[in-house]
């Protein structure tokens, strides 16, 4: 095993399966139960990143701001000089959300990588899998039960929906991919509160691209990939949504005191 | 102008770190959840190596590794074998495949042509077929990654003498064992079942504790069958009692090999082990280097292992000792169960610029036999 492996990877599966075993042995909960964990464990960093965020869009929303951009039209440099200064005199470090998203990241491809490893489909996979294994974790609980719901988690999720056919939705072929469609609509959420609410320039742009390309191809991996991992997305979406309404809220009305 | 560059540019970098991630994710998600790898699966018959691996099923000539046809001619998305193949006849070979159907193949010159193909009606989704399939008379016995085991009827694939499938409680990862008018199918549910040829119905099940994934073996009056929960278990034929259990120090993947009253056996520990298989009492034990997934193979009073690190190693049955001097290695993972044939042994290999090597029986050198032209 190499140092990812043995550091992130292992522990991660680990983890994954010991809840696994504490929750009646039912792998959704299981991920249900890890992502929380997960996102309980980076809360320091997405709420530097979500503060951040806020921060920067009160800033956007402030008269001095609009002032400033006003003043400076003309001239890129000196409105980035006066933009930089307001941010230091507001307490905004435009790289403070950057480092808790550069910090995630290894987390986020290791918690993937530890799904996808912990639903082995094939013989090589599970033999893999069991190499990272601890001993503390009973070899009886192999293999996972991967049934959550209507799902096999191990596979791409589609809700069968018989009742369909005849209706003017018939050309579905009774299949809808509900996980996908709320990991789309809960990711475009996510990022609305994630982003900067810039209304004009490269700012803007990045933001609207974020907003438009992040759940679509969060959808086509939902779509694509297994349903764990899916659930995974959609999962941590909610806590993310939960997380930026709490923030916000709490802002809202220290400001109002 | 230099305004316009830096403000094109930022969203090129999104959209690229974006593509990049679509790329990688999907790139490990693909191979290890929809299409899937493993070992390859291989069957000698008549003088003729068959291999399944990965999106196609070889014919290779035993005495010199030629390839005699394959299927499919070209390479086909979605379909990867490596069930090993069951060989009814020649001309009629049954192949199962990870893309859920199972190939009934008739040889044509170079290529094959499919005679039939059989797909199961329930969870099809789910069917992915790992073990390989038996044929015994006119019917094959497919097991399914579906929890069903199928009778199907050899001549085009339609209902065979069953009723309705027999059903587990997990996958059927490995190939059936027939012995007389009974048929003994080993299930990821930790079970070993015992059913009656003709009609499915269970005779007796045995729950071992363990993820059963191989063939339980045939030792005198008694099934042998190892787990993943470390266990070696050694049944009564008739009435599925426990004769007596193993405890290893690791995992036991492959079907363990007999000969006179011997046992051979290797866990993902990396041990070797030799029990006299009347009374499960240890006669002795062997570090290897590396985990042992495959069966071994006894041939003339030697026991041949094969490990995940490459090494072929091979001992002395009644005393453990190695016939050569240090440890023979392989360039790949050494995962797929040997077969003994006339020029030497051949081992199958994953992660390898060779498929099959050959392996003298008394020098221990190897060779490549078979490389895949890709």
């Amino acid at each position: 095993m190499n140092i990812w492996d043995t550091l992130i990877l292992s522990p991660m599966i680990n983890a994954l399966l010991f809840i696994y075993t504490l929750l009646f042995q039912n792998f959704g909960l299981a991920i249900i139960v890890f992502t929380a964990l997960i996102r309980l464990i980076t809360l320091p960093l997405t709420y530097q990143q979500m503060k951040s965020t806020m921060v920067m869009q009160e800033i956007q929303k402030s008269d001095a701001y609009k002032k400033m951009q006003k003043k400076h039209k003309d001239d890129r440099q000196k409105q980035s000089e006066a933009q930089m200064k307001l941010f230091k005199e507001k307490g905004y470090n435009p790289f403070s959300g950057c480092l808790g998203l550069i910090i995630q990241f290894p987390i986020i491809i290791g918690l993937y990588q530890a799904i996808i490893r912990t639903l082995a489909q094939t013989p090589v996979q599970l033999f893999d899998l069991t190499k990272f294994m601890y001993a503390v974790i009973p070899a009886e609980i192999i293999p996972l039960n991967s049934q959550f719901l209507y799902m096999d988690l191990g596979q791409p999720e589609r809700l069968y929906l018989p009742a369909l056919v005849g209706t003017p939705l018939e050309f579905l072929n009774g299949v809808i991919p509900l996980l996908t469609i709320l990991v789309v609509i809960t990711t475009w959420a996510n990022s609305k509160l994630t982003q900067p609410a810039s209304t004009e320039g490269q700012g803007a742009m990045m933001g609207q691209m974020m907003s438009l390309y992040m759940p679509l191809l969060l959808g086509y991996f939902a779509y694509t990939l297994a349903a764990g991992l899916a659930l995974y997305f959609f999962v941590s979406n909610l806590l993310g949504i939960l997380q930026g309404y709490l923030m916000r809220r709490t802002r809202e009305a220290n400001a109002a005191e | 102008m230099a305004r316009k560059q830096f403000t094109l540019r930022k969203p090129l970098l999104i959209i690229g770190v974006l593509i990049l991630a679509a790329v990688v994710m999907s790139a490990c998600g693909s191979g290890s959840v929809l299409q899937g790898s493993s070992w390859p699966g291989m069957t000698l018959e008549d003088g003729i190596l068959y291999v399944a691996n990965e999106e196609f099923v070889y014919a290779i000539s035993e005495e010199n590794g030629s390839e005699i046809w394959r299927y499919p001619e070209e390479s086909e998305r979605n379909t990867t074998f490596f069930a090993p193949p069951a060989i009814a006849s020649e001309d009629l070979i049954i192949v199962g495949s990870y893309d859920t159907k199972t190939y009934a193949l008739q040889p044509t010159g170079r290529f094959a042509a499919v005679l039939w193909t059989f797909e199961a009606e329930e969870e099809r989704e789910r069917d992915r077929i790992i073990g390989g399939p038996v044929v015994d008379e006119d019917t094959v016995y497919i097991p399914g990654s579906n929890w069903n085991l199928y009778a199907r009827n050899l001549e085009d694939g339609g209902p065979g003498p069953w009723t309705k499938p027999f059903r587990g409680e997990e996958a059927f990862w490995s190939a059936p064992l027939i012995v007389g008018e009974r048929i003994y199918a080993s299930s990821l549910d930790q079970h070993l079942y015992a059913l009656e040829l003709d009609s499915g119905r269970m005779i007796w099940s045995k729950d071992l504790g363990g993820a059963i994934t191989d063939t339980p073996t045939l030792a005198g009056k008694a099934l042998l069958s190892g787990t993943f929960a470390q266990s070696l278990f050694a049944l009564n034929l008739e009435s599925g009692n426990e004769m007596w259990s193993f405890q290893a120090d690791g995992g036991i993947w492959g079907s363990p090999a007999v000969s006179d009253s011997m046992a051979f056996f290797g866990d993902d520990a990396g041990f070797a082990y030799a029990l006299d298989f009347t009374s499960g009492s240890l006669l002795w034990k062997e570090q290897l280097e590396g985990p042992v997934r495959a069966s071994p193979i006894v041939i003339d009073e030697v026991v041949y292992f094969v490990t995940e690190f490459g090494a072929v190693q091979a001992l002395e049955t009644s005393t453990g000792n190695p016939l050569w001097p240090g440890v023979n290695t392989i360039d790949g993972r050494l995962l797929s169960d040997p077969i003994a044939s006339e020029g030497g042994l051949l081992i199958g290999a994953m992660e390898s610029d060779c498929l099959i090597f050959i392996l003298d029986y008394e020098s221990g050198f190897s060779r490549c036999f078979f490389a895949t032209e890709e």
